[in-house]
């Protein structure tokens, strides 16, 4: 459109040959631009219109003027025609291509999301889509025509627009971008993003202004969100006490935090942005971080942790644990590295001091000789000192986290353990306990004391346990009490000897007194005896009541006089005569002593005599004496008959108790060629109570007149000068009782005994 | 019948006298007690008994004593004597519980007026009384 401000000079000079000189440039300058191809299509229109139009008005004009000749008139005309022709066909193309422009502004207009609008130099819209015209709340663009926006908002966003648009007019420069508050027509606030452009004519010069605008809500709430979130982050990373960093890969900071800007010496951590970590700190920190990075970002490696020790200005070494990943963009693409360096100097110090107690404790467990341990309330072991290592000879490696279950070999003996910690984290109590424990096969014993272990809010974590090992102090007092019991028993010992001692010498008394009693006594049964054979003679036949006084006091006699001979025989200091002789012949000749009255008293005797035993030394007369007492007493033990066992037989010594008479212990000894001889009864046995008496002369259980009290004694007396052993007992069988008289098959002495002196 | 004397020398009257009396009852003897056996020699010459009966334990002399002062005389030597004594126990291996000690024969005073009878007798018999 240029081609038409430039008019050459000399058509001034002739206005009719100006102005076919102008048609003619016209029509060429229509065509060559039709020709050339205008941008526009409106321009490409018109230039059409112009050529076309300038050409048949400059045919017309030289036909009219020149007035040549037809022929060669009629060839330029028909030329100028074909030319015309030419020329109203590319105008028709034009007006299509125009209408098609139009449809095209059109749909732009209609179905772009934003908001578009023309306004003129008076910013009255001139055109706008029907976007605009629902945002403005008008039923249909054209309506909004010729209107301006204090027809729509309040005054002072109004101003504002018409303070833009006259800056536009003014300076023919674009707002572009301009993000504007906006509340829209549903009472919806939100945000507009506008774009306000200077409106030209063809001539270029500003005749108002357009404009685009988009609701950017959305992305404007995001972006504060975004915004906010990464105030937030920021303020999280300055608040943090580690150290935070993120560098990219070329090692210059891109964020760090306060703490970091502190350690580095920054004065804020803007300083650090676009430096790098060698810029702060000294080559022997850095050194290392530079390959890690390295690696980091060549995704050899996923993570660093690395702790190192790092002396401050004030020369205190910090230990620093630093942790480094690689960043990621959404890509996936490694653009930087993420890291934390954390000043663990008070945990490590807090660590080794917990350590050193520990340590500390876990020595004066170790010293001390209790063993100790401490188990979880699931029965794992926390801990153990060297007690319990030797007591079980388990290592604390081996014990530590886990149960008695798993260490102890003994399974009934870690179900104990189980059982006891159980009830300790039951009753929440202390347990004492006396255990006793096999350690290296010998029995030691514990005292042990279980207890809970509890946290600050008093529940239970845990199950101590200490056990002392007191076997020695059990020792001492069971043997304290040995001793003890000893001394008891010595002293028992001692005052049976003494009573022993004591009944010896009342036996001796009763020995010496015996024969003079024995001599007094009898004298006056002797006169009593011949008054009565006197009196009998004189008392008549018929006098019954007296000769049956006069029996019942021979009767007494016969007691007294019976009583009077046992006192002597216990006494007797006669000789005592040892032959050897074969014990069933005593035996024999017994029996035939008392045949008659056992028989007389219903009395069965079975004899199981022994066959081949060994010849013992005996005084036939006192140990048949012997056994006609014994008989004689198992007789009168059965009160309503019986059955009476004599047995006979050899055998080894085996049972020599040790509180034998002193005088059986020295004749009789553990393994002797024995023989023994039992009688046997199936009575009703002898009382435990009287077990012990039975030796005792005068003790009798029988009723007055039946027995002196005095056989046994005489007769164990007897049995002990045969250096032998009488002893009554009760049957094995409980069936009666027994007596049983043992003597030495092998007599170590033969010959003559002095009672008096066997005795003492 | 003639009949026998027999002297008994024992320091309790009470036994003699009743011994004495069963003696006589029994017939055939003529009995003399002798309570002091310090006066047994005499009455021995004065009584001529034809046994005597001797205690053993007795005040003054006993009847050891008396057994020896008869011995020591030639003309008693052969006198027949019986120790009666309650120092003895009858001698049940014998038929009349007799016991020979020192040559003399002893019988318990406790035992049955019987037996001691029987032992008398069986003396006198020896003795060709």
């Amino acid at each position: 459109m240029e081609e038409k401000s430039d008019i050459p000079s000399e058509a001034r000079d002739d206005p009719a040959r100006s102005l076919r000189m102008a048609l003619a440039f016209c029509g060429l300058l229509g065509v060559g631009i039709l020709a050339v191809g205008a941008e526009h299509p409106a321009i490409r229109a018109a230039a059409g219109s112009v050529g076309a139009l300038s050409i048949v008005t400059l045919s017309w004009n030289l036909r009219r003027k020149v007035g040549v000749n037809s022929r060669e008139a009629e060839i330029l005309a028909e030329r100028l025609v074909a030319e015309c022709d030419e020329l109203e066909q590319k105008l028709s193309d034009v007006r299509e291509e125009h209408q098609t422009l139009e449809r095209f502004f059109d749909a732009l207009m209609e179905h772009v999301p934003s908001s578009l609008y023309f306004k003129d130099i008076d910013s009255r819209f001139l055109k706008v889509n029907q976007k605009m015209s629902e945002w403005f709340r008008c039923g249909h663009p054209s309506d909004m025509l010729g209107k301006t926006d204090h027809d729509f908002f309040d005054v002072s966003h109004a101003d504002d627009a018409l303070k833009d648009e006259r800056e536009i007019i003014r300076t023919g420069q674009a707002i572009v971008g301009k993000i504007e508050h906006e509340e829209f027509h549903d009472g919806k606030k939100g945000w507009v993003l506008t774009n306000k452009m200077p409106f030209r004519d063809q001539s270029g010069r500003v005749i108002g202004t357009f404009g685009m605008s988009s609701d950017v809500t959305e992305l404007m709430e995001t972006r504060n969100t975004l915004e906010r979130e990464r105030n937030m982050l920021r303020s999280l990373i300055d608040s943090f006490p580690d150290r935070i960093f993120v560098r990219d890969p070329g090692r210059q900071y891109l964020v760090v935090n306060r703490s970091m800007a502190e350690w580095a010496g920054a004065k804020s951590p803007t300083e650090m942005l676009g430096r790098r970590p060698e810029d702060f700190f000294p080559q022997r920190v850095t050194g290392k971080g530079m390959d890690e990075d390295l690696d980091l970002l060549a995704g050899e490696r996923e993570v660093v942790i690395r702790e190192w020790v790092m002396t401050d200005a004030d020369g205190v070494d910090h230990s620093v644990v630093t942790t480094k990943v690689p960043w990621f963009d959404v890509d996936g693409r490694c653009v930087g590295i993420v890291g934390m360096d954390r000043d663990v100097s008070a945990e490590r110090r807090a660590r080794a001091e917990l350590a050193e107690t520990q340590r500390r404790l876990q020595e004066v467990m170790d010293n001390s000789p209790a063993v100790v341990s401490m188990k979880s309330r699931t029965g794992t072991y926390l801990m153990v000192n060297r007690g319990f290592e030797e007591m079980f000879g388990l290592d604390r490696q081996v014990v530590l986290g886990k149960t008695d279950e798993d260490v102890l070999g003994d399974k009934e003996v870690a179900q104990a353990f189980r059982e006891r910690d159980r009830e300790v984290l039951e009753s929440g109590e202390v347990l004492p306990l006396d255990e006793r424990f096999y350690v290296d096969g010998h029995p030691r014993w514990y005292a042990t004391v279980r207890f809970p272990l509890r946290d600050d809010r008093g529940e239970i974590y845990a199950v101590g346990g200490v056990s002392t090992d007191v076997t020695d102090r059990r020792e001492a007092e069971d043997s304290m009490r040995r001793l003890n019991e000893d001394l008891v028993k010595v002293n028992q010992d001692l005052q049976r000897a003494q009573e022993q001692l004591i009944q010896a010498e009342k036996m001796e008394s009763i020995g010496r007194l015996a024969s003079g009693v024995a001599h007094e006594v009898k004298n006056p049964l002797a006169m009593i005896g011949m008054g009565l054979e006197l009196l009998a003679r004189k008392v008549p036949e018929e006098d019954e009541t007296a000769r049956e006084t006069i029996e019942r006091m021979k009767r007494g006699i016969e007691r007294a006089k019976r009583i009077v001979r046992g006192l002597v025989d216990f006494s007797s200091a006669r000789q005592f005569k040892l032959d050897p002789a074969c014990p069933n012949s005593v035996v024999k000749d017994a029996l035939s002593l008392v045949e008659y009255q056992l028989r007389k008293e219903g009395v069965t005797v079975v004899e199981e005599l022994g066959e081949t035993l060994p010849q013992v030394q005996i005084d036939l007369p006192k140990l048949e004496q012997v056994l006609v007492n014994l008989l004689i007493n198992a007789q009168q033990a059965m009160e309503k008959g019986g059955t009476i066992t004599v047995r006979t037989y050899e055998t080894r010594l085996s049972d020599v108790k040790r509180d034998e008479g002193l005088r059986t212990r020295s004749h009789l000894r553990m393994n002797d060629h024995v023989v023994c001889i039992e009688v046997l009864d199936t009575g009703p046995g002898i009382p435990e109570e009287n077990l012990k008496k039975i030796y005792d002369p005068f003790f009798t259980t029988k009723p007055t007149g039946v027995g002196t009290g005095l056989g046994l004694a005489v007769s164990r007396k007897i049995v002990e000068l045969h250096q032998g052993r009488l002893e009554l007992l009760n049957r094995e069988d409980g069936q009666g009782a027994l007596a049983r008289i043992t003597l030495n098959a092998c007599p170590p002495v033969a010959g003559e005994v002095h009672a008096g002196e066997a005795a003492s | 019948m003639k009949s026998t004397r027999l002297l008994l020398i024992d320091d309790e009257p009470d036994f003699t006298a009743l011994l004495k009396a069963n003696l006589e009852a029994a017939g055939g003897f003529e009995v003399r007690e002798v309570n002091d056996s310090a006066k047994a020699i005499d009455e021995i010459w004065s009584f001529k008994p034809d046994l005597c009966l001797i205690d053993v334990v007795m005040p003054g002399m006993d009847g050891g004593d008396v057994v020896a002062k008869i011995r020591q005389d030639s003309a008693l030597a052969t006198l027949p004597i019986l120790m009666l004594t309650a120092l003895v126990e009858e001698n049940p291996d014998s038929d009349d519980g007799e016991t020979l000690t020192g040559g003399l024969p002893f019988v318990s005073k406790t035992s049955d007026f019987e037996r001691i009878l029987a032992c008398i007798e069986k003396h006198l018999e020896e003795a060709g009384v």
